[in-house]
């Protein structure tokens, strides 16, 4: 093979290469974007006080789990009113509520109250609380997550969040 | 350590082998440009496989979140209109990379045996990609896709025989809804590639089996491997296809069109996509009862000539002119495509009415997206419209107002103007000349209020006017009223006016004075004029309009209540100045009084 035809064969290798690698960048790189797109988008937090109902409904037999209802933004849906969670709540000194939400902190089932034993458990993983928050006994790393609570005017507002399960501290999810 | 690592996985999996054969395959006569475009393509069917992909990361086939879904790859999702663009864009680029690769078996006369499979195969792919843009095109749900695909279903259905079970197979009921878009989605994302990808491998095959096509005319000296040659010329012809996509993409308004949401009640001037423009037009060219000759007669003979060309075509080796009763049938009919797409655009450009529905369509498309950007409530993007005072509001306004009133110069004028209803300038003006054409001159009133300006100041009618604007401000509305100069008109309006008018339950009403003013330019106030507006908190008596409580929704006076309250914050767009030369003769009469 001559010389001529070496670099004309070196030539059309290297166009060849660089056609393949510019349709992988015009076909990929974008398609990067696309799939980490969840890892750029951040949550604002809603940050203020939801009213979740009336006062006359917290009780000195124990703790009350209430629904946690307030707009909802998921992908291209606002939702004006839906559920975002449920709380657990207790009265405190006075006028005074105490919030906890019902997410457990171990891997996020739904905590529930046993009234005989008069604790609150995670039925996934048998974690179990005191009326506290504070864990009793089983996986959790934490205590249950406290919420700030008010009452205003008779009814009970909570500023509503919801926490990363694991780790020994509360992380907000956003 | 790379080579041995190389070593371990080529012993087991044989890559070097299969890249080998792919690098070593000899092409007769070398390497050519004429050998582009089934490469091109299958390169192009991995694209579209990946950024089809992509898409479905995102996109819904539900009716009521499709188009919101659509709209968030369009939008928020980071480089989705780019992917969507290049996907929608991409698809239609391989169609003409496949005509082109048509053209130059025809020219070649690649289809001579034993290669008629090759033919038919790149026949079948043509009409597989067709399938594949048009199921596509119809995924996001919006008015082009619902209505385009509305007449396409109807077409389909107009077939002899097979027509009707074929149009419901795959509109999956007797019209359109939720399960055809269902099996709109599963043909496009999972039937119609499985397909094309056995015939892509089936060609490839073929393509092994038989070799490359080359005529004796073309004088092949010798052969030559594919590496590097032809797999560089493939991949700059990819290159370059891809490249004017991602041009075509970012220039289309940034990705691929998205139209308002599919409504069965709105109308929509459809038109279809480029590549069945033909059609379009040659089903106009056909008067209804030979429908069927535009819809089916030419387009299937086509087909079957295409078909049957490897048998009527036979003889090999001869150059193109040689064999010109077959060649020129293509030039015919790309220039019979070409003439029809010019004759549709030609069509359109000429035609008013389709300007105007097509301008309509775009304030709603436009509205649609600027709504969609606060967040979609959960009952869809219809429910969105249809809560819109801009949009619905407007549509109530259209249909059932403007036979009287005119507003940004549309409309019949036959009463007042709704151009500015409410602002201090309207309310100024409407003072001053109460009997001008554009306030109540055409209106058949028993009663003619006269202008103002003679018996009040300036100021004070600009200290009533500031009064009558403040009744109408609603507490979301900006502080924006001079409460003393209204306090001012008050005490003018007291003293002025109510020998005529009623406000707040007192002054001279008995139906026949002048209307009520109490709220007026409220949202209450409207609400009931446009509702009842014989009632006595309106004009009672001396009511001239129609009631529309029979006619309209309680919902649809809301929007058209609300889209017309917005004209406080415009300006009336007539000269005042137009008012001191009209006088008409009413007016004159009731001065005397």
């Amino acid at each position: 093979m001559s010389e001529d035809a070496n670099g004309r064969r070196g030539f059309l290798q290297v166009v060849a290469g660089l056609s393949a690698a510019a349709v992988g960048a015009l076909a990929a790189i974008p398609g990067v974007g696309v799939i980490i797109d969840p890892l750029l988008r951040r949550r604002k937090s809603a940050g203020g006080f939801l009213p979740i109902g009336d006062a006359s409904q917290l009780s000195d037999d124990g703790p009350v789990s209430l629904p946690v209802i307030g707009e909802l933004v998921d992908a291209w849906t606002r939702a004006p009113e839906v559920q975002l969670g449920t709380v657990w709540l207790q009265k405190g000194e006075g006028d005074e509520v105490k919030a906890m939400t019902a997410e457990c902190p171990h891997l996020g089932c739904k905590i529930g109250y046993d009234g005989e034993q008069d604790h609150f458990y995670c039925p996934c993983h048998k974690s179990s609380f005191g009326l506290d928050g504070s864990v009793n006994d089983g996986p959790s790393p934490r205590a249950m997550d406290p919420l700030e609570a008010r009452v205003r005017d008779g009814v009970i507002e909570v500023r509503f969040k919801r926490f990363r399960t694991q780790g020994e501290e509360p992380v907000e999810i956003g | 350590m790379l080579g041995r690592v190389r070593a371990f996985f080529d012993e087991r999996f044989g890559f070097a082998e299969l890249m080998r054969q792919a690098y070593d395959e000899q092409i007769e006569g070398g390497p050519r440009w004429g050998y582009v475009f089934f490469n091109a393509f299958v390169v192009m069917f991995v694209v579209q496989a990946l950024t089809g992909a992509l898409l479905m990361l995102t996109y819904t086939p539900e009716i009521g979140s499709a188009w919101s879904s659509v709209f968030y790859i369009q939008h928020r999702v980071t480089n989705g209109w780019f992917v969507r663009g290049m996907h929608a864009w991409g698809a239609q680029a391989m169609l003409l990379v496949l005509a082109m690769h048509m053209v130059q078996s025809v020219w070649y006369g690649a289809y001579k045996k034993p290669r008629e499979g090759n033919f038919w195969v790149l026949l079948a792919l043509l009409h597989l990609v067709l399938g594949a843009l048009i199921s596509g095109l119809r995924l996001p749900w919006d008015q082009l896709s619902y209505w385009a695909l509305w007449v396409e279903l109807n077409i389909a259905a107009s077939m002899p025989v097979i027509g009707q079970p074929l149009y419901e197979l795959i509109a999956g009921g007797p019209v359109l809804g939720q399960s055809t878009l269902t099996r709109l989605y599963t043909i496009h994302v999972i039937v119609l590639p499985v397909i094309m990808f056995k015939m892509i491998f089936l060609m490839w095959w073929m393509k092994k089996k038989h070799g490359r096509a080359l005529p004796e005319w073309v004088k092949p000296e010798g052969a030559g491997r594919a590496w590097p040659g032809q797999w560089a010329r493939d991949l700059v012809f990819v290159v370059g296809v891809l490249g004017a996509v991602a041009v075509v993409t970012a220039m289309v308004g940034g990705g691929a069109e998205l139209e308002s949401p599919a409504d069965p009640y709105r109308d929509f001037p459809a038109r279809p996509e480029w590549f069945i423009l033909p059609l379009f037009k040659l089903r106009k060219l056909f008067p209804a009862s030979l429908e069927i000759v535009a819809t089916a007669v030419i387009p299937g003979a086509i087909v079957i000539f295409f078909a049957a060309l490897p048998f009527l075509d036979r003889k090999i080796a001869d150059k193109p002119m040689a064999r010109l009763k077959w060649v020129a049938p293509f030039a015919v009919l790309g220039l019979g495509l070409a003439a029809l797409t010019q004759m549709s655009y030609a069509d359109d450009a000429a035609d008013e009415e389709y300007q105007e529905s097509r301008a309509a369509a775009d304030v709603i498309r436009d509205r649609s997206i600027e709504l969609a950007g606060w967040g979609i409530p959960p009952e869809g993007p219809l429910a969105m419209l249809a809560n819109d005072p801009m949009t619905r509001g407007r549509e109530v306004y259209a249909q059932y107002c403007s036979s009287c009133h005119v507003l940004s110069r549309e409309g019949e004028r036959e009463a007042p103007d709704h151009t500015g209803m409410g602002s201090r300038q309207w309310l100024i003006a409407l003072m001053h000349a109460p009997q001008d054409d554009h306030f109540f001159g055409l209106v058949d009133l028993d009663e003619r209020m006269p202008r103002q300006n003679r018996r009040i100041s300036d100021e004070e009618l600009e200290a009533i006017a500031e009064l009558l604007y403040s009744w109408g401000r609603e507490d979301q509305d900006p502080d924006d009223v001079d409460h003393e100069l209204a306090e001012s008109g008050r005490r003018k309006f007291e003293s002025k006016c109510m020998s005529c008018h009623v406000y707040e339950g007192d002054g001279d009403f008995d139906g026949t004075g002048g209307p009520n003013l109490t709220g007026y330019g409220s949202r209450t106030w409207i609400f009931r004029q446009i509702d009842r507006p014989e009632s006595e908190t309106q004009y009672g008596e001396l009511n001239d309009m129609p009631a529309f409580n029979d006619q309209l929704s309680p919902h649809d006076i809301r929007m058209a209540t609300a889209f017309l309250r917005l004209q406080r914050f415009e300006d009336i767009d007539f000269e005042p100045g137009d008012l001191e030369e009209a006088e008409p003769e009413a007016e004159a009469d009731a001065e005397d009084e």
